[in-house]
């Protein structure tokens, strides 16, 4: 029993992690109807500025993580000069295709200017295992999920009591009505991909503290696809609920059915559980449900 | 409130020019929508826009709110020709608006709905709100308790908190008129506010739209098919007809204009007949 809950742990504490990349792609898909696949990337890019600074110019993390905030915040200005705007009003399947164009743009630009060697990145979160009874968690998992909790009731709290929040539930919800209340656009989509994009920064430092910060973390970061398709896109809680399910599910697999199947479930896995779900609820868990006239 | 003397009181209140719309044209590929329309709102004025379905009423109050250009013509407001004009800023001049199928935040209770009717007024900036700071604390104060009177004003204080998805639709479009209400417009454009209402519930709603413009001198625009509330309510009407304007007047005008009944009237009372 011990162990089973040490692995649920580590792995609800994984399925975290998920959600906090989960979280990204909501944000911007909630607000705008974009799936924005370049979060991924945006992950990394904010990873290794932040391992490139403290690791070649010795920056100290205090500054280099405020640093490559607002760099993120000037990504999320030059998007929607460049790409968002010129493209307003095309179908979301454009929209889609140029988000993968900015995903091998930020990649490419991370690239320039660290290279792509792996970078270690020590945030000073301890890594000592501690003991609970006869359990054993890791300690940088349990400070990880709690920098996740604390995060996503920060959001929540941003969206249900400040105006801004207001305003961008209200662009979420009507885009016609939140113009015609005198809402520009414009500054909304800068604004949430900005939140996005400091989402990626706290996920950046998280993961790239972890397993160090190279150009395969986008792999790891697409772990958020399957927390997407189960928690639907447009869902907060959901993207939290599907990440714990994920995270949890996965690692109870590795360890339980691993052996019989002949191990390397982990990979696959997470898809298989929220291709399950899809047939049932093809909007996900909390997504909206979608009713057609016809 | 007195309702009485509309038509006498309409032409003694109106004040100067608010909006004035010179021969707008509107096309959407081959389609004429709109075909050099004019006419001239004035302050303090309740302003009908009536025709049959596809008349190019909507597509009227959308160029006046910035969702549509006109591809000719010109719209004047407070004096001032505009040339391309966005929503937000039709917006910030003081141009809310109420939609035909209600365009409401649906899953944010009435008073959030409001509330984002004050955005404009608001002034703290982003970092303030974030860290709930500064301005952001107070204005916030002074927008609840604005918003509340609203909320007593149009009755539906027990609905404060209520997620507005859920509320009956003839509550929905009374705190759609409150959020255009919010943002304290000079020029409030109604489309269809009564549209699918029981009588009880249209009754209401002319005696909103009568306070507001009595008690605020508010200017209101208004596109409503229902003729008797039409006829109660304005100071002038203009008809439109397959994007043509077809006649304009008072209502006593414009309900004896041959034309009009040909082309609207006629068909109504043939049918209520």
């Amino acid at each position: 029993m011990a162990f089973f809950i040490e692995v649920l742990v580590g792995g609800l504490l994984a399925g975290l992690m998920y959600s906090l990349v989960a979280l990204g792609f909501v944000l911007i898909f909630k607000a705008s109807g974009i799936f924005n696949f370049a979060q991924a990337a945006m992950v990394l890019f904010a990873a290794m500025f932040i391992a490139g600074m403290s690791g070649e110019w010795g920056v100290p993390l205090w500054l280099a993580i405020p640093i490559t905030i607002v760099l993120m915040i000037g990504v999320a200005w030059v998007v929607e000069r460049v790409v968002l705007r010129p493209l307003v009003n095309q179908e979301p399947i454009v929209m889609f295709m140029s988000t993968i164009g900015i995903f091998f743009c930020l990649i490419g630009i991370a690239e320039i200017f660290w290279g792509s060697s792996s970078r270690t990145l020590d945030v000073g979160i301890p890594r000592d295992p501690i003991f609970v009874g006869n359990m054993l968690f890791q300690t940088y998992d349990l400070v990880a999920g709690g920098i996740a909790v604390v995060l996503v009731l920060l959001l929540a709290a941003f969206a249900q009591w400040t105006r801004m929040g207001r305003v961008l539930r209200a662009v979420a919800d009507d885009h016609q009505a939140a113009q015609a209340v005198g809402i520009r656009l414009s500054t909304v989509w800068v604004v949430v991909w900005s939140i996005a994009g400091f989402v990626a920064v706290v996920a950046g430092v998280v993961w790239g503290g972890n397993l160090g910060v190279q150009p395969v973390m986008v792999d790891v970061a697409f772990k958020a696809l399957p927390v997407l398709l189960l928690g639907g896109l447009t869902s907060i809680p959901g993207a939290i609920v599907a990440g714990l399910i994920i995270g949890g599910g996965e690692a109870l697999a590795e360890v339980y059915l691993g052996p019989i199947i002949g191990g390397g479930i982990q990979d696959w896995f997470a898809y298989m559980i929220a291709m399950a779900f899809m047939v049932y609820r093809p909007e996900g868990m909390f997504g909206e449900k979608i009713i057609e006239r016809i | 409130m007195a309702a009485q003397p509309q038509e006498s009181a309409g032409a003694a209140r109106a004040g100067e020019s608010l909006l004035k719309v010179e021969d707008v044209q509107l096309s959407f590929g081959g389609v004429h929508a709109l075909r050099n329309v004019s006419f001239e709102i004035r302050r303090r004025q309740i302003f009908s826009i009536i025709g049959p379905n596809g008349a190019g009423k909507s597509s009227m109050l959308n160029c006046i709110n910035g969702f549509y250009q006109p591809s000719a013509g010109t719209i004047t407001y407070k004096g001032e020709p505009r040339k391309q004009m966005r929503p937000y800023q039709a917006a910030s001049q003081g141009i809310a608006r109420t939609f035909q199928n209600i365009a409401l935040f649906t899953g944010m209770s009435t008073l959030d709905n409001i509330m984002t009717g004050r955005h404009l007024k608001a002034q703290s900036t982003l970092v303030e709100n974030a860290l709930w700071i500064g301005r952001a604390r107070r204005e916030e104060m002074a927008h609840r308790h604005f918003c509340e009177e609203i909320i007593d004003f149009l009755e539906i204080q027990q609905h404060r908190k209520t997620p507005v998805g859920t509320l009956p639709y003839g509550l929905q479009k009374r705190v759609e008129l409150g959020r255009a209400l919010a943002a304290e417009p000079e020029l409030l454009l109604l489309d269809e506010p009564m549209a699918g209402m029981n009588l009880e519930e249209k009754q209401d709603m002319a005696r909103f739209i009568l306070d507001v413009n009595d008690q605020y001198g508010m200017t209101i625009a208004l596109i409503e098919h229902d003729m008797a509330v039409v006829m109660d309510l304005s100071d002038r009407i203009v008809v439109l007809d397959h994007g043509e304007k077809i006649g304009e007047g008072t209502p006593d005008e414009v309900s004896s204009d041959p034309r009009v009944i040909e082309a609207y009237l006629g068909t109504q009372q043939e049918e209520e007949a």
